[in-house]
């Protein structure tokens, strides 16, 4: 091979460069679409240019003619990559035909072989020489007939690309408008490079221009790469959204033809894979038949259709848009269709759900004002069919001991509310309310599920039930179920159960709370308003804040109105208020939490009311707001106090006039019967001479009566003075031993003359000396031993000193007389009684003996008891404290 | 010998002679203050064996003649008895005198509380 340099060369070589370079850049977008075509026709310019560039340097006519035919894989390969690039780029989502592309390319490959053997048959070229130019030399031929072949091929294929381009730049607008504009010029270049070849006009004959345009083309290319991005940007991105995205889009034309339509609308108007370009919208869309007329004539809306029925049922939006070019010209419509079933439901979810939610509180809202248990029940169910489009429900309560469910109301087989407080089921261990309680929420829903009515099975369907809650405890349950309408479980039903029987339970709580708060209240009031006593609060200026009835009466008021501002000081006398203000002041001041305080008030009646009144400090937070107060009509109990002080005075005066009447009239009998006895002694002794045996006797008599009277008189002041406790004991150690002998002593005689024995005896244990006061015990023995004589015919009476114990000794006179009567033993220690109160000779007495020594014994902390049997005789024990020495006992 | 003598202060005239009978008949010589007002002033010539005072006197308190006499040295030794009628009275002086007698008197009590003089002034000397 031989070849000799040519300027003209360097354009065709910078060509090469320039389209290789496009290539490599084309490689990395070969998987756009179009890119592999873009990727081929730099490829195939490159060699031409580059072929060419050689055929042009040979020096020799085999030279050139071996490039030139390697020159030809570049021009066959290069109109068909234009086809396809152009294609593409115009019918975005479109393939070209397969068909027609292999049969292309069969004419493209023939071609190639017939250019190689073109020597042996002539059917490309024939008459092949060297033509010389100015300074190269290019191949000059004669065309055989497949040349011809080529050529419309070549030719049929640029202006098949070129139409695409320009169809394209008519429908496009902006930046794509000016990147068609490039592409023209690229198209354009080797058209009118190859019409000049072919038409002689060529300036720089007998080269071929078209490898220049083909370089023009390719930097055309170029630009339209680097200024626009041809590949990289939007229009095979945009293209790719478009088919890829889940929204359908169709592209009409002014005449409702289908322009353009992406797989998914094809998809959602179920023609997927049919050619519907070019076809009439309204014959494509006839399963919409609606829609159709609806929008046949409309340039611009947004709707909503959907298609099957329930689980099935599917939403689309769709939205027309008119499309205009730039010069204002309406030129089609845009259909975009979007699948909005899943929005659509979660918004009708979403929405009924809060439908829901507003109807409970407006539930909620409507039952706070009801005061009334069985109407909020009833209430409650009316409202919870009407609003939450629930069903057959019931609510049951749980007792106070929680065994047993209560029936309130519930809905019958007809839907209508029913009475159902006669309903009681107990809660046995494994009751199924334990599933309920058991659930997280405390809601359970049953599916396919035995319907109950009064516990016999009704039917089948879905039920549900949930706990009456007030935030802290279950007080019974809501149970519904969709025996009347069959309707399906909401997906929130649970939830919404819940809340409503979260709902309910605080409602009844509530208004259960209210009645027993009111009942109390009432109950409270009552007693306040009914009360005889003034009631009052007052602040902490002492301002009446409330004030009872009675209290108003008090106060001259007719109405609770006139009490406002009224200070409690102006129910108080005048005279006492200043001492009443200090008193009150105080507590407050001392935080005295009750006090008492009597007082005169103003009054209305004449005379002075006295009220007692029990004040208690009212506390908030540790802070005295004020006082209450509780004041009662004391007058009469302060008369009374006074009339029985006065009582009291009186009887004392009474007492003490008694017992001075007494002391009188004791002293004045004691002086005349000081001369009785006196004179009847000096009688009997013979002071005024022997007497004889009757006057002796007759003065013996006078000097007994004597004797009788004297006593009668002592018991009678002894009385007298036991009576105003005046009794002094006088302690001191006396001999026991002495004690007896004296009283023996004194009634040895009196016993003598009635024939009766007197024994006295001192158990061994006695001490010798004991303490008390001995003239007394001395009384209480001659009193004791005196009755035992008085009242015994026969027999005998003894004395016996004892000790019962360590710290008591006793002193007991026992009788064989004649008794006294268990009935009598009750009253024989009472002042004048006796056994039995008619007077005889022998028993003639003042009666107060016995009740004189139970006194003394009392006195002395000591006990006296008897123990009787008529007939038998009776013994009467005084037992008594052993006193140490420095003790005294009264 | 003289008898000794009892001074006998009473007011009524019928126990004033069963005093001084009794005691006269018991061997004592006796004098008699009916008013109250006598016995006091006659007592310093007198020397008596012992002296019988009632409380209640027209001119006097028993209670303070008693009182005189014991507050005098002269008369400490001399024994007294009270009789009254009042038992407040009686109560009351008791262990100021020797003895203290809630009337009426037993002419026999009397006799014995002179037989107990007697014997211990005989004892006593």
């Amino acid at each position: 091979m031989q070849f000799q340099f040519t300027i003209y060369a360097l354009p065709l070589i910078l060509a090469a460069i320039i389209s290789g370079w496009v290539a490599f850049y084309a490689w990395r977008y070969r998987g756009a679409r179009g890119g592999m075509a873009l990727v081929i026709l730099s490829m195939a310019i490159a060699e031409w240019s580059l072929t060419y560039a050689l055929e042009i340097m040979g020096a020799d006519l085999s030279t050139t003619l071996f490039w030139t035919k390697i020159e030809y894989l570049g021009v066959v390969i290069a109109p068909l990559a234009w086809l396809v690039l152009t294609f593409n780029y115009a019918n975005p989502g479109k393939r070209l035909d397969r068909r027609l592309v292999l049969s292309l390319t069969t004419i493209a490959t023939i071609t190639f072989l017939l250019v190689l053997t073109t020597d042996l048959h002539g059917l490309v070229w024939n008459n092949i020489h060297i033509e010389q130019g100015a300074g190269f030399s290019v191949l000059a031929v004669s065309h055989g007939l497949w040349f011809w072949v080529h050529f419309a091929y070549a030719y049929s294929l640029l202006l098949t690309g070129a139409f695409f381009i320009l169809r394209s730049v008519v429908l496009k607008q902006g930046v794509y408008r000016r990147q068609a504009a490039i592409l023209i010029v690229a198209v354009a270049a080797p058209l009118i490079g190859n019409i000049l070849y072919l038409s002689g006009l060529n300036p720089i004959r007998p080269l071929d221009p078209t490898p220049f345009a083909f370089a023009i083309t390719v930097v055309a290319l170029t630009w339209g790469i680097f200024g626009f991005q041809l590949f990289a940007l939007s229009p095979i991105a945009r293209d790719t959204i478009i088919d890829e995205m889940q929204d359908g889009m169709i592209v009409i034309d002014t005449n409702n033809r289908i322009t353009d339509i992406n797989p998914s609308a094809l998809r959602i108007i179920n023609v997927a894979g049919a050619n519907v370009i070019g076809r009439s919208a309204v014959e494509v869309l006839s399963p919409w038949p609606e829609l159709v007329n609806k929008y046949k004539d409309i340039l611009q809306a947004s709707d909503e259709i959907s298609f099957g029925e329930g689980k099935d049922q599917v939403w689309y939006e769709l939205r027309l848009s008119p499309l205009y070019n730039k010069r204002k010209r309406f030129i089609g419509r845009v259909i975009t269709i979007r699948n909005v079933t899943a929005s659509r439901s979660t918004e009708e979810f979403k929405n009924s759900f809060l439908n829901d939610i507003t109807a409970l509180q407006e539930i909620h809202l409507a039952l706070s004002q009801e005061h009334d248990l069985d109407t909020l029940y009833i209430q409650m169910i009316a409202r919870s069919q009407q609003s939450l489009g629930l069903d057959r429900m019931g609510l049951f309560l749980i007792n106070d001991q929680a065994n047993e469910l209560q029936g309130t109301y519930g809905v019958d087989e007809t839907g209508n509310t029913r009475d159902e407080r006669y309903y009681h089921e107990k809660i046995t261990p494994d009751h199924w309310t334990t599933e309920i309680l058991d659930s997280l929420t405390h809601t359970k829903v049953w599916e396919n599920a035995e319907l109950m009515d009064n516990g016999v099975a009704v039917g089948v369907g879905w039920k549900a039930g949930t706990t009456l809650w007030t935030g802290h405890q279950a007080i019974g349950y809501l149970m519904c179920d969709n025996f009347l309408t069959h309707k399906p479980l909401r997906p929130y039903e649970a939830e919404l159960l819940s809340l409503l029987g979260t709902t309910f339970g605080h409602l009844i709580e509530r208004t259960r709370v209210e009645a027993s708060l009111q009942e109390s209240e009432a109950r409270y009031r009552q007693i306040v308003e009914n009360a005889s006593d003034v009631i009052y609060r007052t602040d902490m200026d002492g301002r009446f804040t409330y004030i009872n009835p009675i209290g108003l009466h008090f106060l001259g008021l007719a109405s609770d109105a006139e009490l406002t501002g009224r200070h409690y000081l102006e129910m108080v006398a005048p005279h006492f208020r200043h001492h009443l203000k200090r008193f009150y002041d105080r507590q407050y001041i001392a935080k005295q939490k009750n006090t008492y305080q009597e007082f005169p008030i103003v009054s209305t009646i004449g005379r002075e009311v006295w009220l007692g009144q029990n004040v208690q400090l009212i506390e908030e937070n540790g802070q005295v707001i004020g006082f209450q107060a509780v004041a009662r009509d004391i007058t009469d109990l302060m008369e009374a106090k006074d009339a029985l002080a006065l009582a009291r005075d009186q009887a004392l005066e009474a007492s003490k006039l008694k017992s001075q009447l007494l002391a009188k009239v004791s002293h004045e009998l004691r002086t005349p019967l000081g001369g009785i006895l006196g004179y009847a002694e000096l009688l009997r002794y013979g002071a005024f001479g022997p007497l004889e045996e009757k006057q002796a006797h007759a003065a013996s008599q006078i000097i007994d009566s004597a004797h009788y009277l004297t006593a009668m008189v002592n018991e009678l002041l002894d009385q007298a003075q036991a009576e105003s406790k005046s009794i002094i004991l006088h302690i001191d150690n006396f001999n026991v031993n002495e004690l007896v002998q004296h009283v023996e002593s004194n009634m040895s005689v009196l016993a003598g003359k009635k024939g009766l024995t007197l024994r006295t005896s001192i158990a061994s244990e006695v001490p010798e000396t004991l303490r008390g006061d001995r003239q007394r015990l001395q009384q209480i023995l001659i009193n004791l031993a005196g009755n035992a004589i008085k009242f015994t015919k026969t027999g005998e009476v003894g004395i016996h000193v004892y000790c019962p114990d360590d710290a008591h000794w006793a002193m007991q006179v026992a009788d064989t007389g004649a008794g006294v009567p268990k009935e009598a033993q009750a009253y024989i220690f009472e002042p004048f009684r006796q056994v039995n109160n008619a007077i005889t000779r022998e028993n003639r007495g003042t009666g107060l003996g016995l009740s004189i020594t139970k006194q003394l014994v009392e006195i002395m902390r000591g006990e006296i008891t008897l123990e009787s049997e008529v007939d038998k005789g009776s013994t009467f024990t005084i037992v008594l404290p052993i006193l140490k020495d420095t003790e005294k006992n009264a | 010998m003289n008898p000794p003598l009892a001074m006998i202060a009473e007011d009524d005239p019928k126990l004033g002679m069963i005093y001084e009978t009794a005691l006269q008949q018991a061997g004592y010589a006796t004098y008699l203050d009916k008013g109250g007002d006598q016995l006091l002033n006659d007592l310093p010539g007198l020397d008596p064996a012992l002296i019988i005072l009632d409380m209640q006197l027209p001119y006097a308190s028993g209670a303070d003649i008693l009182r005189q006499i014991r507050a005098d040295k002269r008369w400490d030794k001399v024994p007294i008895i009270v009789a009254t009628a009042d038992l407040f009275a009686a109560k009351s002086l008791q262990g100021q005198a020797e003895y203290v007698l809630l009337k009426p008197v037993s002419v026999a009590r009397l006799l014995e509380i002179v037989n107990h003089l007697r014997e211990d002034k005989k004892s006593s000397q």
